[in-house]
């Protein structure tokens, strides 16, 4: 596989903050983040050659991009892989820009689910059915039935991992708290995160992230390109990106105790990004926390924990902001909840913030190396994992 | 000889307690779950006297109902499908008189005597439904029972029947009405009920030569828990040691299948020699004479009524039953944007995969999987499996959990002998269902959106009954 490493330049992003934007619509979260973004690079949108955009639900076509920003007849491509979405929108834009067709790139994800009145993000039943004579089910159910097995896997007593889920919800919060940007902003205790109301047993409240409204967008360039715009800007180093065929289903001999997709996306990225031992040498990592249980066994794919020890990392506070690898410094999907096609340009965005030491009272120190992780779909059918790995300039 | 081969019953596991109707009233009836309708009651009827049976002589199948969730399309078809039938047979339903379930018995076993059918089966399924508060609510119930009528290996020779036409206004549900309506029971008993059963068990004693003390056992369709016996005493019978129980208190009269219900339960207990007499009540009567054969006790294991109606669980109050019922609006759910209405040509095209639960088996590696697969998940070989049906297949839980917004259970079970589905779990709590546990398939009805106006069905896993 020929390298990618270094091609690529993100020389300026944008985020709106996350929540219930009652009074705003796609339009005004597309034109806040790609606005944030043009000042961010110093461009004028006119100088935008093409753009890329990531939505689940709020706009098909091009013209979803185009109609609030007013570009000029550009090509716009939209991308959707559900969760993962953001950041295979980046990485399509990225290709372009690496083989010369484009110069300057925008590339936008924002997402509208506040309007639809569903307490959930999305509802896996029907493809790759069409009658709907299909068991229908939500997310938390799908990752609810992953926690089970996992616990059951490695003999974990239920009540144990409970609270080990409940570490990471509370570590989340934490980091929330310091994100101006973040819907919730509260700190959580492990007593009320393992009281709280099941949701779809074993995962409780405090084990799902939230639904909320945002947008994120990112400028890029060719490498060579990037000095005229900015000096701190950020290099692709290597990404990752794996679909699964619905093993969990179809194999009656899958574990459901971990994610394949995650395993290949990360080996992939970390290959062509020279990462030989991602614990030590990743600073921190903005990984796809839908769910706890979803971040503990993101740990072991990515190969931060041993197999079946992610908890004795938790507990020893590896993965807190103080810790040897931060993970989710910003708060997360717990706490920016989760517009789907938005998300994966959410997460770049506070690495990207991070690696330029703009990340505030979050700010890991000397960060130069950061991951960024994606993850569409359930365990239970089949998930795309995207996985980006961006670092500083040499 | 044409006669019974099998036979099969299905009581739901819910009951409900008639002290949820009336303050202090002992008792309970059988009622039809949440996920359950007359259709999918009579598959698992089906399935039941079916079982271990060589299916592909199967000539026909006979639905009879007065609770189709269809008054236009056919539902012998949906159940023939479901039970893994062939294709070029004769189905027909019958409806529209309590007596459907005996006129389709009769029918096809003069099919099966013409020779123009070796075998059919014959299904009776009713849910029966009271305005609430009703006397016909407290003395219903629901439940299905099937036989196969065939020539050979019969275990119960039906060896005459007799018939009665009344044309009455006694009891009647109008195309437009959710509940039945009667007249004065007076009038309903005497000049009904009463005239014809006894006008057609009295013909057929007399073609029969039979008289009272002949027969080990009488069946009778039962309107309620006095007037058969008055019945049975009217014709010589001795009502406490010949009249089959009508099981009021703990299943209730079920309609079409009460009297194939209340025949089952008579057969648990019948010998070799025995005679009995079977009559059924609905615009006229059917009667009809059996005798017992000594292969009476290849079927006596089948899943026996007294047995099901033991294995139950209650319904926990009155306002789920009438939820269960569509007797209070329940609103939609809010379902995300890419669960559409069902789709009829797709459910036509995955008949097999939504019907009998068929799988795919690779020739090239053996893998057993679900839904089937043109390109194998664990080799790749393209387009080179042959079909499995996995719908008598036992499993065991290996993950499950309960989903939010719908609130129905759900998991994957891995079956013995190979495969794997994720499916919808029933009859039971998350508790029942832990890693593990073993369990067996039942098909349901699907129904997310009262705005569909397609009914689905799918198989979902449930506890061991037996």
């Amino acid at each position: 596989m020929a390298g990618f490493k270094d091609q690529v330049a993100i020389i300026g992003m944008g985020c709106t903050s996350f929540g219930e934007h009652w009074g705003k619509d796609v339009k005004d979260l597309i034109i806040d983040a790609c606005y944030e973004a043009f000042d961010d690079a110093g461009v004028e949108p006119k100088q935008i050659q093409a753009a890329w955009w990531s939505s689940m639900i709020s706009g098909e076509l091009g013209r979803s991009l185009a109609y609030p920003l007013k570009t000029d007849y550009i090509q716009i491509s939209r991308v959707e892989n559900r969760c993962a979405g953001g950041q295979d929108a980046f990485l399509n834009a990225c290709f372009a820009v690496a083989s010369g067709a484009y110069d300057l790139v925008l590339v936008c994800g924002a997402e509208k689910l506040k309007d639809s009145g569903i307490p959930a993000a999305g509802m896996d039943p029907t493809t790759p059915y069409t009658s709907r004579a299909d068991t229908l089910f939500v997310p938390p159910t799908a990752f609810a039935q992953l926690a089970q097995r996992y616990f059951h896997h490695y003999g974990i007593d239920p009540v144990e991992g409970k609270s080990v889920l409940a570490r990471i919800a509370v570590k989340n919060h934490h980091n929330g708290t310091l994100s101006p940007k973040a819907q919730f902003k509260r700190e959580i205790t492990i007593e009320e995160a393992v009281k709280a109301p099941l949701v779809a047993p074993p995962l409780g409240l405090f084990d799902c992230c939230g639904i909320s409204d945002g947008g994120a967008a990112a400028i890029i360039t060719r490498a060579n390109l990037a000095k005229k715009y900015r000096d701190d800007f950020v290099l692709v180093k290597g990404f990752g990106v794996s679909s699964g065929h619905y093993q969990a289903q179809i194999q009656d001999d899958w574990d459901l105790a971990h994610i394949e997709e995650n395993v290949r996306a990360a080996k992939q990225a970390y290959a062509m990004a020279g990462i030989e031992d991602p614990r030590k040498q990743i600073d921190l990592a903005i990984v796809h926390d839908c769910f706890t249980i979803t971040e503990l066994i993101i740990y072991e794919d990515l190969g931060f924990s041993p197999r079946g020890k992610a908890k004795d990392d938790v507990i020893a506070g590896t993965f807190e902001l103080t810790g040897d690898l931060p993970v989710n410094t910003d708060g997360g999907l717990k706490c920016f909840g989760h517009p789907v096609g938005a998300s994966g340009l959410r997460m770049l965005y506070e690495v990207y913030k991070q690696l330029q030491g703009k990340a505030e009272a979050r700010q890991v120190k000397g960060a130069r190396t950061g991951l960024v992780h994606g993850l569409g779909g359930t365990p239970i059918d089949s998930s795309t994992a995207a996985v980006i790995i961006v670092g500083g300039r040499d | 000889m044409v006669g019974i081969e099998s036979f099969g019953a299905y009581i739901p596991k819910w009951r409900m307690a008639l002290d949820l109707i009336v303050k202090g009233m002992p008792g309970e009836r059988a009622v039809a779950g949440p996920d359950e309708d007359s259709v999918t009651m009579a598959v698992a009827a089906v399935l039941n006297c079916l079982k271990g049976e060589g299916r592909s002589q199967v000539d026909g199948l006979f639905f009879a109902s007065t609770t189709s969730p269809f008054s236009e399309k056919q539902m012998a078809t949906l159940i023939s499908k479901a039970a893994d039938l062939r294709e070029d047979i004769m189905t027909a339903d019958f409806a529209s008189s309590l007596r459907a379930g005996t006129n389709a018995i009769l029918l096809a076993a003069d099919a099966v005597k013409a020779g123009s059918a070796r075998k059919v089966v014959v299904v009776a399924a009713d849910c029966r439904l009271g305005a609430p508060g009703s006397e016909h609510e407290r003395n219903g119930g629901d439940g299905a029972a099937a036989l196969l009528i065939s020539r050979d290996n019969v275990a119960i020779s039906l060896e005459s029947g007799a018939s009665v036409a009344n044309e009455i206004f006694d009891i009647w549900r109008r195309s437009k009405d959710i509940f039945t309506t009667s007249w004065e029971s007076r009038f309903d008993l005497t000049e009904g009920y009463m005239k014809s059963m006894s006008g057609a068990i009295v013909t057929l004693m007399k073609k029969t030569n039979l008289t009272a003390n002949d027969f080990a056992k009488v069946v009778f369709y039962c309107p309620d828990g006095r007037t058969s016996t008055t019945l049975a005493r009217s014709l010589g019978f001795d009502p406490k040691k010949q009249l089959q129980n009508p099981l009021f208190g703990s299943l209730g009269n079920t309609g079409t299948s009460s009297p194939l219900l209340l025949l089952g339960a008579a057969l648990e207990e019948a010998s070799p020699g025995n005679n009995i007499l079977l009559a059924a009540y609905g615009s006229g009567s059917d009667a009809l004479t059996f005798k017992v054969n000594d292969k009476i006790g290849q079927i006596k294991n089948r899943l026996k009524v007294s047995i099901q109606l033991k294995s139950k669980r209650m319904v926990p109050d009155y306002f789920t039953y009438l939820k269960w019922r569509g007797l209070v609006l329940d609103k939609d759910i809010r379902v995300p944007y890419s669960v559409t209405y069902a789709s009829a040509p797709a459910i036509f095209r995955e008949r097999d995969r939504i019907f009998p639960l068929h799988g795919s088996r690779c020739r090239v590696c053996g893998s057993i999987e679900y839904p089937s697969q043109r390109i194998c998940g664990k080799c790749q070989a393209k387009d080179d499996f042959e079909a499995i049906a996995l719908s008598d297949k036992r499993g065991k839980i290996f993950t499950s959990s309960k989903d939010p917004v719908t609130g129905d259970l759900v998991g994957l079970i891995n079956f013995e002998g190979g495969g794997r589905i994720f499916c919808n779990l029933s009859d039971g709590d998350l508790s029942e269902f832990k890693i593990d546990t073993p369990v067996e398939m039942s098909f349901r009805k699907l129904e997310l959106l009262s705005s569909d106006s397609i009914s689905s069905y799918i198989w979902k896993a449930v506890p061991l009954r037996s």
